[in-house]
């Protein structure tokens, strides 16, 4: 609803989004919402245009939000119950949901495409994708947990310290690349540049950490490396990756290649194709049933 | 809370001490409840509504743009008239597209 009168101020308040007009009485610009500062109706596209794009950006942060609620606490628990350890100390997962919330935080900056229709909180279809990542993530977390410590056979302290590396970087990072995207994630718009600076600041904060064994037990670059370059791939990848053996950690693992952030470098994205493409095929089928 | 429940059963189980059950059913609890919730909404609200007061959109609660986004309906007011609490179609003219 739209007014500029005194008589209009009853309706202002009572509508779901009341607007008073440049010219508006100074009780209707009180009652409304939204107050238009330039003359005629123009602006309230501008208005609707703003909404529907913090719209957007909410939803990302509740898609990659459900997903990392889905798959954390269940991983946490198939650790205890399956192999009876700590997936990660209680520091660690307060530093992995400070270091997430830096970066969900710089998503109220990012750059989205707002919709052509009215919004609505599509809850149904949000939780479905929503499973749907956080299936992957789950599985990939245990396969990480799961290959670092017997596979490898590190030491308790650092498979937690692995696994949290991997949360970072793939429940962190990766997740929320893919909750923003609509369609594949390359396409536009691309992600703004507090949200890269957020990343990277992630990134390496949890790498630093990790080298130095600040509140945590020290892994090797070498680890760090095949996490990163695991993170935004599928299980070939993760297995075809290669960690290196625990003797061998000076030296580069050859399968990791340190990938630019959600651009998977070739080989990898021939290998690690095969799970996520399915992923994001749900993803745009659940979206287009949204609209 | 159901995972919480399962674990707790379990430790209770297999006879885990209650020092490794308690710290880890915390460790859960943390975990699950999106506490950046209000936070965030707040700041992408108070983000867009910076941007939104550039372009002559001026909004007197970080909340008063948000339902925007879902509007269907705009009911514009004609100056002079006498606004009643009841809607009336008079006339339905498609502008097309």
């Amino acid at each position: 609803m739209t007014g500029d009168g005194v008589n209009d101020a009853p309706a202002l308040s009572q509508a779901d989004v009341g607007i008073a007009v440049a010219v508006a009485t100074d009780v209707a610009k009180a009652s409304a919402g939204p107050v238009l500062t330039r003359e005629g109706l123009g602006e309230i596209l501008t208005a609707i245009k703003g909404s529907r794009s913090i719209y957007q950006r909410m939803q990302t942060w509740v898609l990659a939000m459900i997903t990392r609620k889905a798959a954390i606490p269940p991983f946490l628990a198939l650790a205890l119950l399956v192999w009876g350890t700590f997936a990660l100390t209680p520091l660690l997962v307060v530093l992995f949901m400070l270091l997430g919330d830096v970066a969900t935080f710089a998503l109220s900056k990012d750059n989205v495409i707002p919709s052509d229709k009215p919004d609505r909180w599509m809850v149904r279809s949000l939780v479905v994708n929503c499973l749907g990542f956080a299936t992957v993530l789950f599985a990939f977390s245990g396969a990480v947990f799961w290959i670092a410590r017997y596979g490898f056979g590190l030491s308790i302290g650092q498979t937690q310290t692995a696994a949290f590396l991997w949360l970072v970087f793939a429940g962190g990072q990766t997740a929320l690349y893919l909750a923003r995207a609509r369609g594949v994630f390359w396409a536009r718009p691309h992600p703004g540049r507090w949200l890269i600076w957020a990343s990277v600041f992630d990134i390496a904060v949890a790498a630093v950490m990790a080298n130095q064994g600040w509140l945590m037990t020290p892994i090797s670059w070498a680890w760090m490396g095949a996490l990163f370059g695991a993170s935004p791939s599928s299980p070939p990848a993760t297995r075809s990756g290669s960690p290196p053996p625990p003797s061998s950690t000076a030296s580069p693992p050859p399968g990791s290649h340190e990938p630019p952030k959600r651009t998977t470098s070739q080989p990898d994205r021939q290998q690690g194709r095969p799970a996520r493409p399915k992923e994001r095929k749900e993803c745009r089928a659940a979206h287009a049933r949204a609209r | 809370m159901v995972l919480i429940a399962i674990v707790i059963i379990a430790a209770v189980v297999r006879s885990t001490a209650l020092a490794i059950t308690l710290p880890f059913a915390l460790m859960l609890l943390v975990a699950s409840v999106p506490v950046t919730l209000p936070a965030m909404f707040t700041m992408s609200s108070a983000m867009g509504a910076r941007g939104l007061s550039k372009n002559g959109v001026l909004a007197t609660r970080p909340s008063a743009i948000e339902d925007a986004a879902s509007m269907d309906v705009l009911c514009a007011d004609k100056t002079g008239t006498i606004t009643r609490n009841q809607l009336t179609a008079g006339q339905v003219a498609p502008l097309g597209g």
